[in-house]
Parts: C-alpha cells; sequence; structure tokens
C-alpha cells in the first residue's frame, strides 16, 4: 500500500536534506523496480547516482517527481513531503530520460510555455528562455522549430528547461547522453557550477564524469542503495596517495617509511606504484605528506611519471558492488 | 493534482494547445474534415430539392426552375404544407420554429448534430495521449497539476470545435446563396446561429466522452481506437434503452436514456427556453461527469 503522506507543510525545512526516501518500493507487475529504496540527498550537493542499467535510477526520479506512484514508503521533497504541483511548482525540476519535446513549436516559445507553466510571468519567462539558452548554447537557435534540431541540440533544450527559474531540486538523468565531447564538458562545467546554490541529482553511467561533478553519490542495484556518501569517502582521496615511477627509478621504501612512521608505505614492482595509506590525523593533510614523498623521491633521483590521490569512483563502485555481490 | 493557480495554468495550457494545433496542422486536419462533410452534405441537400422540384414541375406539366428552392418557399408559405408537418412532429411550436428558418440551416443543424459525434471522436481523441505517448506530458505536470493540463487542452478543443463547426455553418450559408433561389445571407446566418451553439453544447458530452481515452490511453491510436469503440457501444446502450422501455422496464430504459446525450440533444431542437435550457444543462453535466471520471483515472495513473 502507499504510505505516500504528503508532508505537513513547513516541516524541517530549513534543516531537511533536498530529498530523503524511505524504505520505497515500487512494482511493476511482478517486478519491484525499487525495493526499499532508502537515501538522502544533503541540500546544495550534486549528487550522483550511480548503478547499472535497470538499477532503479530512472524509477526513483520519476517517483520524486510524481510521475510514479510509490507502493510503499515515504518520499520527502525539499522537507515538505511528497511532491505536489501546489507546494513544489517552480522548486523542482527534471530532465526526463526520454521525454520529447513537441516537434512543431518554436524554441523560445515551447521554453517560454514551460516557464509560465511554473509561475513566471511572460516578462520573467522570456528572459529565463534567453539564459537558459546561453547556458545550453543555443541563443542562435531560440526561433528554430524543434524538429528542425538535432538529437544533441534537443537533448541540451531538454537540459536547459530543468534550469528555467530558479529550482532548489534538480533532476538529471543522463544529462550528457548524445552530447559531443565539448557540449558534454560545458554541461559539466555548469552543473558544478551550481554546486552550494541549489540540489543537483545527476544519473549517468559515465563514472568518470560524475567523480569530476559531484560531492555525493548514492550506489544503486536491484531498487535498493548498496552505499551512499561523500564522493571523498568513496574514493579516499585523503586516505590514499599513489606515486607511479619512471623505469629504472630508485625508490628509498625505507627512508619514506621512516618518514611515515604512522602511515602504511607500500612499493608494487610490477606496476612501478608507491602506495601511502595515509592514517588521518590532526594537523596533517594529504599535501603535507605529497610534497614530503616527492622530495624524498627526486633526492634519491626517482623520476615521477604520476601522482594520484585515491582511487576513481570507478574502482570504489565496483569493489563496492563486488563486496555487495560477495554479501548477497 | 492540482496546482496553485489553477484557471492561470488552465488558460495557458490552452493557449498554448490552440497554437500548437496551428503549428501542426492539426486545425487543418479538423477543418478538412468538418468542412468536406458540409459541402458535401449541403450540395446534396441542393441536388436533392432540384431532383424534387424539377418532378414536381414535370408532374404538373409547368417549366422547371433554372435554380431550385423557389417550390420550397412557396411550400413554406402554404398552410397544408405546415399541417403536414405539424401531424408529423406533433409540436405545433417546433413546427413554426423551423419553418421559419432558411431549409439550408435546418438542414445544417441535421447534419451536424449526426455528424459532430464521430468528427470529434476521429479529431480530438489524441489531444492528451500524444503528450502520454511521447513522454512530454512529463514536463508539464511536474510544473502544474494534471487537472490543469487536460482542462486546458480540453477547453482548447472545446474552442477548436465551436470554430470549425461554426466554418461549416459557413460553407452551408455559401452552397446555398449560390445553388438555392431566394437564399439570402442574413436569414441563413441567423438560422445557422441557432444551431450553432445547441451543436457545440450536444458536442460537448462526446468531447467528455472522448476524454476518458485521450487522457488514459497509452497511444493516440489506441486513444482514437477506443473512442471510436465507445462511440458505437453508446449508441448500441441508446437502442438498448429503447428495447428495455418497450420490454416495460420503463425506469431502467430512461435511465440508460439520461446517462447518454442522444436524448438531450434531440430536446436541443425546441425554440422553447424553458425546454432547451434544461437539456443543455443536462449535457454540460454529462461532459462533466465524462470528463471527472477521464481526470479521477488520470490523476493516479503513471506517467
Amino acid at each position: 500500500m502507499t504510505v505516500n503522506p504528503g508532508g505537513d507543510g513547513q516541516r524541517e525545512e530549513g534543516a531537511s536534506p533536498a530529498l530523503r526516501m524511505r524504505e520505497v518500493v515500487r512494482r511493476f507487475g511482478a517486478v519491484r523496480a525499487l525495493d526499499g529504496l532508502s537515501l538522502i540527498v544533503p541540500r546544495g550537493s550534486i549528487c550522483g547516482l550511480v548503478g547499472p542499467n535497470g538499477a532503479g535510477k530512472t524509477t526513483a526520479m520519476a517517483v520524486v517527481c510524481g510521475f510514479l506512484r510509490a507502493d510503499e514508503g515515504h518520499v520527502d521533497v525539499l522537507g515538505q513531503g511528497a511532491f505536489r504541483p501546489e507546494r513544489h511548482r517552480g522548486r523542482v525540476s527534471i530532465l526526463p530520460q526520454d521525454a520529447e519535446l513537441g516537434r512543431d513549436m518554436r524554441l523560445d516559445e515551447q521554453l517560454e510555455y514551460f516557464g509560465r507553466l511554473q509561475g513566471l510571468n511572460r516578462g520573467e519567462a522570456r528572459a529565463e528562455v534567453d539564459r537558459v539558452l546561453g547556458i545550453v548554447d543555443l541563443v542562435d537557435r531560440r526561433r528554430s522549430r524543434t524538429r528542425t534540431l538535432s538529437h544533441g541540440m534537443l537533448r541540451r533544450v531538454a537540459i536547459g528547461q530543468a534550469f528555467l527559474g530558479d529550482p532548489e531540486l534538480v533532476l538529471l538523468d543522463e544529462p550528457t547522453n548524445g552530447l559531443d565531447p565539448r557540449q558534454s564538458h560545458a554541461i559539466r562545467g555548469y552543473i558544478a557550477s551550481q554546486r552550494g546554490r541549489r540540489t543537483i541529482v545527476v544519473s549517468s553511467h559515465n563514472l568518470h564524469e560524475l567523480e569530476t561533478i559531484c560531492d555525493y553519490v548514492v550506489l544503486m542495484e536491484s531498487g535498493r542503495v548498496i552505499r551512499q556518501g561523500r564522493v571523498d569517502e568513496f574514493t579516499g582521496r585523503d586516505l590514499e596517495i599513489r606515486i607511479e615511477l619512471g623505469e629504472g627509478s630508485a625508490v628509498p621504501l625505507a627512508a619514506l617509511q621512516a618518514a611515515f612512521p604512522e602511515d602504511d608505505v607500500r612499493w608494487q614492482a610490477e606496476g612501478r606504484r608507491l602506495t601511502i595509506g595515509v592514517r588521518p590525523r590532526e594537523g596533517v593533510e594529504a599535501e603535507d605528506i605529497i610534497a614530503q614523498a616527492l622530495r624524498l623521491l627526486l633526492d634519491a633521483g626517482a623520476r615521477i611519471s604520476a601522482v594520484n590521490r585515491g582511487r576513481s569512483l570507478e574502482r570504489a563502485y565496483l569493489e563496492s558492488t563486488h563486496a555487495d555481490e560477495s554479501r548477497g | 493534482m492540482i496546482g496553485p493557480t489553477p484557471f492561470r495554468d488552465i488558460m495557458i495550457v490552452a493557449t498554448f494547445e490552440i497554437r500548437e494545433m496551428f503549428r501542426t496542422k492539426r486545425i487543418v486536419v479538423m477543418v478538412a474534415l468538418y468542412l468536406l462533410g458540409g459541402l458535401l452534405a449541403a450540395e446534396g441537400f441542393v441536388s436533392f430539392l432540384a431532383t424534387i422540384e424539377s418532378a414536381a414541375a414535370e408532374a404538373l406539366g409547368a417549366a422547371a426552375t433554372r435554380t431550385p428552392g423557389a417550390l420550397t418557399n412557396a411550400l413554406l408559405e402554404d398552410p397544408t404544407y405546415r399541417g403536414m408537418i405539424a401531424s408529423f412532429l406533433h409540436d405545433d411550436k417546433l413546427t413554426d420554429w423551423l419553418l421559419s428558418l432558411p431549409p439550408m440551416a435546418v438542414f445544417f443543424g441535421w447534419v451536424s448534430f449526426a455528424m459532430v459525434p464521430s468528427l470529434i471522436v476521429l479529431t480530438s481523441t489524441d489531444y492528451v495521449a500524444r503528450e502520454t505517448q511521447r513522454r512530454g506530458i512529463r514536463f508539464l505536470i511536474v510544473r502544474t497539476g494534471r487537472l490543469e493540463v487536460v482542462v486546458g487542452k480540453l477547453a482548447a478543443q472545446v474552442l477548436s470545435t465551436a470554430i470549425v463547426v461554426l466554418l461549416m455553418g459557413l460553407v452551408f450559408v455559401g452552397v446555398a446563396l449560390h445553388g438555392l433561389q431566394g437564399a439570402s445571407l442574413g436569414p441563413l446566418m441567423m438560422g445557422i446561429l441557432e444551431f450553432w451553439p445547441r451543436v457545440v453544447v450536444y458536442g460537448l458530452a462526446f468531447i467528455g466522452l472522448t476524454a476518458l481515452f485521450a487522457t488514459n490511453a497509452r497511444s493516440t491510436n489506441m486513444a482514437r481506437a477506443l473512442s471510436l469503440i465507445a462511440l458505437v457501444g453508446i449508441y448500441i446502450l441508446d437502442g438498448v434503452g429503447s428495447i428495455v422501455v418497450h420490454l416495460g422496464w420503463e425506469d431502467v430504459g430512461e435511465l440508460i436514456h439520461f446517462l447518454l446525450p442522444f436524448i438531450h440533444g434531440k430536446a436541443l431542437w425546441t425554440p422553447d427556453i424553458l425546454e432547451l435550457v434544461p437539456n443543455a444543462l443536462v449535457l454540460v453535466g454529462l461532459a462533466f461527469f465524462y470528463t471527472l471520471g477521464a481526470l479521477l483515472i488520470f490523476a493516479r495513473r503513471d506517467l
């Protein structure tokens, strides 16, 4: 049964997360697309929703926006209960994965229509249309009919509509899917620039992309969250330093171990990789350890190929899903 | 699921829908269907009158008129003919009213009452189903209530149907002026305007009926097919109501007739305002009832 009470108006709005889902279940026949999904998205964060196909990412977004009804569980959007247009109009927006814009209207007409429907007056809506077309680099096509646009351009229009007005929570389902590298880069840059101004939830299979723009990640599988937290926590950015050395470099392992007695210093000859597992402590930052380690290595005549902090999000994801499979 | 400013949003949706009808040329299809139907019917009427009048002239040994209508005009003023029509209609007021109108205007009323249900089913079923099929509706319902979306689109359908029926009436006027002797613009226009609002009110019930399928089918083709089946279904149900009345279960039969638009549509053929208004209100109520049913399902469905 649906347990989606709709919230009680202004309750704890200021302190609440932008999005909270608790034990949400959504069935399609015998399939449980969401199977007790519980997640929290902090306000002002850029949150990546990661998972394989069929993990429930798109379904979760559809439930948040009220496109689909939850069979069980609670959804709390911006501290005001489940999505309701009278409460959340203009405050929540979405880039749906496979929704199509009308093909015969002009871009500016279509976007002005959306702007007006979310409560803007005509003048405000027109100003917003110009602003978002600037964001997605389509100002010169503002009077084109949508059917004359390429797939990538249509995708950019759909991204633009999600930023009309001043939404507090923006849900983007695979935003850079179908965009060329330059446009993907620009859109990633814009999303990253919104950190702290609004909450953005981004679903993507591109973990490198998410790693560059997100500060919070939710890993999903089979309609459930298997892990969620800050990207730094996932990747261990402050907990692991990897320094790759060129062929023939000398490795002053003993000196390094002596310099960092509290940390775990290891050398992998096969990958020519020096790994320092940092034990967090007051007053010592990863940057200090990197500087001191590099000094020792350079003094010993080592040739440095690369310096990396932490694991990639992809590796963290694979490890997390593997761990989950092992437990399962 | 109603937004904070329903009336404003309904107007915005309706205005956009009408602009989109012009852009997508859906309105052209609608106008073409109505005007073609009207033109064929009006031309048919003129040919019918020409045939009758030349047959009458031949029987009387008189010279046939070049343009039909003269004999009909003479008949309309003949008391015997009036008596014949009155005995056929069993209603003196209705007889006087119909005979006071140009025959082409009466024919317009008859044709449009007959055509409008099926034309509405053909042209009005895809207005929400199209958005649902391509999921463009998701861009809307995150911004306003589902009610505003449906009612706004419905309002656009009503407005476009009203305009197109009026255009069809103008086709009848044009054909009459061109092909009927003694036809004049003023009385013809007044006659068309007698029937036009009646046809629109009658059409409301069918727009409400198609809303059930337009809002809740997964595709435009499915919506159109279900609406056609429903239209045939209510014609059959109307017949069943009559059979039930003949079998003696009058209350059941009358209830069936009351819930369908046909009997109320027939009752709009009256000059008596006291009879006209209640039936018009019932038709508006039926349209509301059907639309409410559509909205109740639409408000809960996945989109």
